[in-house]
């Protein structure tokens, strides 16, 4: 029986993770009495997001027919305030898709998209299909639920692969709104658990082209404790 | 010609796998956008094979794919969703998917996925 699942990890990033599971335990005590998530910890999740960045730009170019590479990626701390600004400008007309993540951690992903880039994006992703009306309209904002849905996923395969957690996404929700609204919820909700939240800023590029898609991916801070646990393979699979 | 029941709570989606199915000549007999109505229509339309996404709202395939397993022992479920993760493959397999397919759903992933289980059944005599 054939089973398709994600391909396993290269050599290449074998080596990289074994560098970073290395890294990690170097850290270990060091990183007890610092903050929950220093300076090293970040570069370790930065090795992680680039596997679901290489996930997603495979999970995208096969959704969209069409070359997709990740060409940027950001891991940094930022103040709750600081979420708007990574939302983009508090009156600019953006599509969110945003999903809760569930499972053996809790936190949420975000991806936002500007209304033209998300109208790009749809009219690739809806070529060749015979719909109209409000059938079309219905069976567009879906196809951009299922590329936030994709590109997700891709960044939680890849935290789960090396975690050995699994973080099942929730169904997404996708919201055509000003950004200030759509990073009013992350800022409650997160505002309410911590002053910092760790945000993972990713950029790609459609066929050279830069695409105007950004992601965020915020977990609880006991979550985060569990995930670098994970890391260095205390629980987790290792 | 195989019967299809098609599951995803995104009509996007289910457009893709509709056109996929129907373009090696099966026929897409139902659609579902939960678990709830997946086990449904399952009953009522009695498929050859159902292509079920695991993370919907109201119930998740897996559940689905439990209750459709309890019904009929000989269910064929293809799994086909994001979530490419060993634990929930796994637990896939323990409730008895036949197949398993990551989102995007290619053509060439569906189709064989899709031939494996039909040649399964084939022998089985089901």
């Amino acid at each position: 029986m054939t089973w398709n699942i994600f391909l396993p990890p290269s050599t290449e990033s074998e080596l990289r993770y074994n560098e970073t599971y290395e890294w990690m335990e170097a850290m270990t005590d060091e990183r007890k009495d610092e903050q929950l998530l220093s300076d090293g910890s970040l570069r370790a999740l930065e090795d992680v997001c680039r596997m679901g960045a290489r996930y997603a730009a495979t999970g995208m170019t096969e959704m969209l027919n069409a070359t997709v590479t990740p060409v940027g990626l950001q891991c940094r701390r930022v103040d709750i305030p600081q979420l708007l600004s990574f939302c983009g400008s508090s009156d600019e007309l953006v599509v969110t898709i945003a999903f809760a993540v569930t499972g053996e951690a809790s936190g949420d992903i975000i991806a936002v998209l500007p209304e033209a880039t998300a109208s790009r994006l749809s009219e690739r992703l809806l070529e060749g299909m015979e719909l109209e009306g409000a059938e079309r309209e219905k069976v567009r904002l879906d196809s951009l639920a299922e590329l936030g849905n994709v590109i997700g996923s891709a960044f939680l395969n890849a935290v789960s692969n090396l975690s050995g957690l699994e973080l099942l996404p929730a169904p997404p929700a996708l919201a055509e709104d000003m950004a200030a609204a759509a990073c009013d919820v992350l800022q409650i909700r997160y505002g309410a658990l911590t002053d910092k939240v760790t945000v993972s800023e990713v950029q790609f590029a459609l066929e050279d082209e830069p695409l105007a898609v950004q992601l965020a991916i915020l977990f609880e801070p006991e979550s985060w404790e569990r995930i670098l646990s994970g890391f260095r393979g205390e629980g987790g699979r290792g | 010609m195989a019967r299809i029941l098609v599951v995803d709570d995104t009509s996007y989606t289910r457009v893709v796998i509709r056109k996929i199915v129907e373009s090696d000549g099966h026929e897409v007999c139902g659609e579902a956008q939960n678990g709830i109505e997946a086990i449904e229509k399952y009953k009522t339309l009695e498929p050859d094979v159902v292509v079920m996404d695991i993370i919907m709202p109201d119930m998740d395939g897996l559940e689905a794919l439990e209750h459709i397993r309890a019904y009929d022992g000989n269910a064929s479920v293809i799994m086909c969703t994001a979530v490419g993760q060993e634990k929930t493959l796994m637990r896939a397999i323990r409730l008895g998917a036949c197949d398993y397919v990551v989102k995007p759903p290619s053509a060439d992933r569906v189709l064989t996925a899709l031939r494996t289980v039909l040649n399964l059944r084939s022998e089985k005599g089901v």
